[in-house]
């Protein structure tokens, strides 16, 4: 027993890492996937191009591949030499990138379910598009793309283990050297436990959430 | 020379200067090329490679983009009939793009001076439209519309559906762009002829002025499902005419009194039913203070038992002599309230005049099929 509690403070420690690239892959994917489903949705057919080209390429490849490039590209393609305080940044760089493109088609079928209407009721009241969009679209998307958005910070919270390809120590890297050293499972039962509360607090944390934005159909 | 918009050539100078700035990144891999030849290392080439790769065909996108906006601004201004485009073009491919936007600004301001030089047929007109024509692809949907909408009057347009009445009130509030003919509201136009095929734009500034003339009362309501009833009526007065909050919402309050629904200002739309959502969005389009109101047929989505509320606040507003152009199927409405009804069949305006002429007794052989087959069911 006291083992196993030993084996929480020990991972605990990656877990603040773990729970360090969760929020700020957050922080930078949000913003980036609605400007990234901006520019999915552009006029411009080049610019539409360029946006579906990386959507494709970042929902296209697997996130490790994308993490080692992003990680080793700025080597072996432009001969600059990062040092290893790098790798943390590679990693929030990486995972932003990579969720930008999943949180911009959640947001593209968000704004695309918004009824036309709405969009013809603002231009006649004379409201500009960017009033339009923040005050009137934006609030009725962020209600309906809630559910597929908590799904997809679910899977961040699971893929934060792929930090390990970097060699960043979250927790997950933490439970696998434990259990190697200790030849036991016990470490990987502690981390899934702390998977599982994660997550069991982010769907619920999203669900009230949800419960709040209820107040209309 | 006409005066040169300042914010447009401010952001063509940031464009040419970041377009620009790829140039110090390119002789800085040249420079370590170079240096990576003289140390005979030839180990990472990558960076070179793509950087020749990407120059071209980042020049490639800028004119392509710089094009397509000239060609754009051509298109929305009507310049047309001052130079050909193709000279904009070939400027902006040279890089040559602050000049050729000073021209374009130059003949948008003569554009805008004969928009400006506008005279109604009549100061009494709150609305003139005239040869309006419109069509989607090889379809005519509105073949040659002319009207006139006196202040005060009530309008009715009735026909079947497919006849064009819908995309005609699309087209007058702007939802729509007309093919060709002229739309103006009191002094001011919002579409001009200026050429045999099309007409042209006014600038966008008094295309805002124009949206706050009218108002559009939708078939399907279009509330904002978010906010309350008194917040859907005080939101555009607000963002949109800068009024003061308290003032907004006691304009709301009492347009809400109007339409009998001063208990439900804090309600949110889902919670009321249909004939009460379009009471509110009536009061919503009042909240603007429009001199002319449009109705898309107001009851259609309604059941026949809540039609007759609307029909009442219409009439009252009616009785208030605000002008209003209302799009319906309701014969017996539109006989007792309109001054005016046009019968549209086909993207043509069929038959005209009086209500009573029109509905009760009419001439033409398309209206009397269409109001006796009305009168059967």
């Amino acid at each position: 027993m006291e083992y196993f509690f030993s084996l929480f403070a020990k991972l605990s420690e990656g877990m603040l890492t773990t729970i360090l690239i969760f929020v700020l892959t957050l922080v930078f994917s949000l913003p980036l996937g609605l400007l990234v489903s901006f520019g999915r949705m552009a006029k411009n057919p080049v610019i539409r191009w360029i946006f579906t080209i990386y959507i494709s390429i970042m929902r296209g490849t697997p996130l490790i591949l994308q993490l080692l490039v992003v990680f080793f590209g700025p080597y072996y393609i432009f001969g600059i030499s990062l040092s290893s305080d790098y790798r943390m940044p590679a990693v929030i760089i990486g995972f932003s990138l990579n969720y930008a493109a999943y949180f911009a088609e959640i947001y593209r079928s968000g704004i695309e379910s918004i009824p036309i209407g709405q969009h013809e009721a603002s231009s006649v009241l004379g409201l500009s598009k960017t009033q339009t969009f923040m005050r009137i679209i934006l609030p009725q998307v962020i209600k309906r793309i809630l559910p597929p958005v908590t799904n997809e910070m679910i899977t961040l919270v699971k893929d934060t283990s792929l930090a390990f390809a970097l060699t960043v120590t979250e927790m997950f890297t933490l439970a696998k050297q434990n259990a190697a050293a200790d030849t036991s499972m016990m470490p990987l039962l502690v981390a899934a436990i702390f998977y599982y509360v994660f997550n069991f607090l982010v769907a619920f944390g999203m669900e009230r959430v949800e419960k709040k934005l209820n107040y209309y159909h | 020379m006409a005066p040169i918009n300042t914010r447009k050539i401010a952001l063509c100078v940031i464009l040419s200067i970041i377009t620009f700035g790829i140039y110090p990144i390119y002789w800085y891999y040249l420079l370590v090329k170079n240096i990576r030849i003289l140390k005979n290392d030839d180990s990472s080439c990558v960076g070179e490679m793509l950087c020749l790769t990407l120059v071209p065909f980042y020049y490639l996108f800028w004119w392509y983009t710089c094009s397509k906006v000239v060609a754009n601004e051509l298109e929305n201004r009507g310049c047309t009939i001052h130079g050909n485009p193709t000279t904009y073009l070939l400027l902006s491919i040279f890089g040559l793009d602050i000049i050729a936007l000073a021209i374009m600004q130059a003949n948008f301001n003569s554009l805008a001076s004969i928009f400006l030089k506008f005279i109604p047929q009549n100061p009494n007109n709150i609305l003139e439209v005239q040869n309006l024509q419109k069509s989607f692809g090889d379809n005519t949907v509105l073949r040659d519309i002319s009207f006139v909408v006196p202040k005060g009057s009530v309008m009715s347009i009735i026909g079947p559906s497919g006849s064009g009445k819908s995309t005609l009130l699309r087209c007058m509030t702007l939802l729509e762009t007309a093919d060709n003919g002229s739309i103006s509201y009191g002094n001011l136009a919002m579409a001009l002829p200026l050429s045999d095929d099309r007409c042209f734009y006014a600038p966008k500034k008094t295309l805002q002025e124009i949206r706050g003339r009218f108002g559009l009362v939708f078939q399907n309501f279009n509330l904002f499902p978010h906010m309350t009833v008194l917040h859907n009526l005080t939101e555009a007065p607000i963002r949109v005419k800068k009024q003061p909050k308290p003032q907004a919402e006691a304009t709301a309050r009492a347009l809400l009194d109007k339409v009998g629904l001063a208990d439900k200002a804090d309600a949110y739309p889902c919670e009321l039913s249909g004939g009460q959502q379009q009471r509110v969005a009536i009061a919503r389009a009042l909240a603007m203070q429009p001199e002319i109101l449009f109705f898309d047929e107001p009851t259609s989505a309604l059941d026949p038992e809540l039609t007759g509320d609307i029909l009442k606040v219409i009439r009252s507003l009616a009785e208030e002599h605000m002008t209003m152009v209302v799009v319906t199927h309701e014969m017996k409405f539109a006989r007792d309230v309109s001054d005016y009804v046009i019968f549209m069949d086909n993207g043509v305006i069929v038959e005209q005049g009086d209500p009573r002429d029109v509905i009760d007794n009419p001439q033409n052989a398309r209206t009397q099929a269409f109001l006796s087959r009305l009168n059967e069911n």
